[in-house]
This record gives structure tokens, sequence and C-alpha cells, in this order.
């Protein structure tokens, strides 16, 4: 486990400063979401619906540092955000992916040994993720059929997770250094006023 | 603190690669001999089509139109807000398949050989 939650300070943050992470981490989650939209439209030899799903590295994050509630908040975030901007069928895509995803990374997260390390847990959040929108297909569509994309699934699940994860591994120790440094370390300007 | 690259991870990326690998290799063959073409509405078979006989034509099922042309078929056009099905292109061989899933549609290219992992209803 990353931060044990006795000596974890980020826990110990006030209301409002909890509410800004949440605020900024949220943010970040929709915007990288809506980046890699972009900078990876359908090309012609991925299958649709996959994405690189790049804001999977911030509910890690926040799997990390918050636990379990933290990382669902992140996947119920997004899902809204699917909601608005894409509709129903994205809303319920998203949710149910996300929060399965969210939960199996949380959960992981929790346990205090070294391994497995970032890229597996992000590999295996992803593919949750993957299963997750299966299963919502097969429930939506009321057919088995859809199992036939399964293999490409796995395949993709496999190449974003490690993605993510490997992301998460290598900027974790900046970013606990830029949180302490933004939302811990004394305000040096309250003196002055 | 937790690694990022570890033993676990890599076995884990090796089985997981296998199993894909494995699904893989199952899902998919070369259509030898009849290709039928299977449309679900709402979970119901609603048409099949023998591809390698059929005329060409465009059908409309629901919201969708599916073009079939010269032994493959495919979504033409869709009332759908995301148009993820008429991204799956030309379906032509066995095990082939696109969906549409707001409007609850799923064609599936069946081949002659059997499938070990075949069409599961509930």
């Amino acid at each position: 486990m990353l931060l044990r939650t006795e000596t974890n300070p980020l826990r110990e943050m006030s209301k409002a400063k909890k509410a800004a992470f949440f605020g900024i981490f949220g943010a970040l989650a929709l915007v990288l979401s809506l980046a890699e939209s972009l900078i990876l439209p359908a090309a012609p030899f991925l299958p649709p619906g996959a994405k690189l799903g790049l804001s999977n590295i911030i509910t890690l994050l926040c799997a990390c540092f918050f636990g379990v509630p933290g990382a669902l908040y992140t996947a119920v975030i997004k899902a809204v955000f699917a909601l608005i901007t894409r509709g129903g069928t994205a809303f319920l895509m998203s949710l149910c992916g996300g929060v399965l995803s969210a939960a199996a990374m949380a959960m992981m997260i929790k346990i205090p040994h070294r391994e497995p390390g970032f890229l597996g847990i992000g590999v295996i959040g992803a593919c949750c993720h993957n299963v997750g929108q299966l299963m919502v297909c097969l429930i939506l569509t009321g057919t088995g059929a859809m199992v036939r994309y399964a293999p490409f699934l796995l395949l993709f699940g496999i190449v974003t997770g490690s993605i993510t994860g490997l992301t998460v591994g290598i900027i974790l120790p900046r970013v606990i250094n830029t949180l302490t440094h933004l939302f811990i370390r004394r305000n040096t300007y309250e003196k002055n006023s | 603190m937790r690694k990022t690259v570890g033993k676990t991870d890599v076995i884990l990326l090796i089985i997981l690669s296998a199993v894909c690998a494995l699904l893989f290799y199952l899902s998919f063959h070369s259509g030898k001999g009849k290709t039928t073409a299977v449309i679900y509405e709402d979970g119901k078979i609603t048409h099949t089509v023998d591809l390698k006989n059929a005329d060409n034509e465009t059908m409309e099922i629901n919201g969708s139109r599916i073009l079939i042309e010269n032994g493959s078929i495919s979504y033409l056009e869709s009332d759908c807000a995301d148009k993820t099905c008429i991204k799956f292109g030309k379906l032509s061989k066995a095990g082939d398949f696109a969906a549409c899933i707001p409007n609850k549609t799923v064609i599936v290219i069946t081949g002659e050989k059997e499938d070990s992992v075949d069409v599961i209803t509930y």
C-alpha cells in the first residue's frame, strides 16, 4: 500500500482542502478522457469503442490517496460526464466498467504488499473495466453474441492497462511531492496579512 | 512503497496474453463454404442471411440500415448517438460481428465449421 492510513497526511486535510483536491482530480479525469478522444479518434484498425483509458490514471491515484471511496468518486464523475455529453448508453457503460475497475484497483492497492506493481494493477483495472462494459452490452442487447468481442477487449485491456499502470508508477513520487507542497505545507502567506 | 513492475506483473501479463491469444484463435477462422449472418434485435433473432448466395440489397432493422453486398454485411446508417456500429465495417468471415447497443441490435457471422466458442444464449 502506498500511504498507510495512519500516516497518510492527505486524509487529515480539512474538508475545504479535500473538496479542492477532489475538484482538481475530478477535472483532471474529465480532461484526460476528453483529450484522449481527440488524440485518438477511432482509427480504422482499432476495434470500435476502444479507448486509451488515460483517466484511469486519476482513478488509480485517488485510490492510492483515499482508498475505495476516492476511486469510486472518480468513476462516478466520469460516468455522469458521459451521461451529459454522450447519452444514457455511454453512462451505463462508463458506470459499470468504471465502478468495477475502480473497486478492483482500490482493493488491490489496500493490500500492503509491494507486488503486484502498478503495471499489474493498471492491467487488472483496465480488464475489469472492459468486463463491466461487456456485461452491460450483454444485458442491453439481450444476446450472448457480444462475447465475440472478448478477445479484442482483453488485448486492449492489457495494452491500455499497462500504459496507465506504468504511468502511475512513474509519476507517483512526483504527485506526492506536489500534493504535499500544495495542500500540506504551511501557507507562509497567512502571517503577512 | 509499491513497485512499478515486479515479477507478479510479468507473470500476470504472460498469462493474460496467452489467454488472449487462445481466445483469438478459437473465435476467428476463415469462412470456408457457407457464411451466415444472424441479426439480433432486442435479443431475438430476426433475420438470417446466407451471405454467399445473397443478392446485393439494403434492409432496415431497428434504427439502422444494413447493406448486404458481395458476401459481406455492414451497418450503413444508424440513428444512434455514437455511430459505433458503422465503424465495425464490413463483416464477411465467420466470427466477425457488429453491434448497435443503443438500438439493441447485433449482427454475427456464423460459419460452417463448428465453433468451440459459440453463441451463448440465456
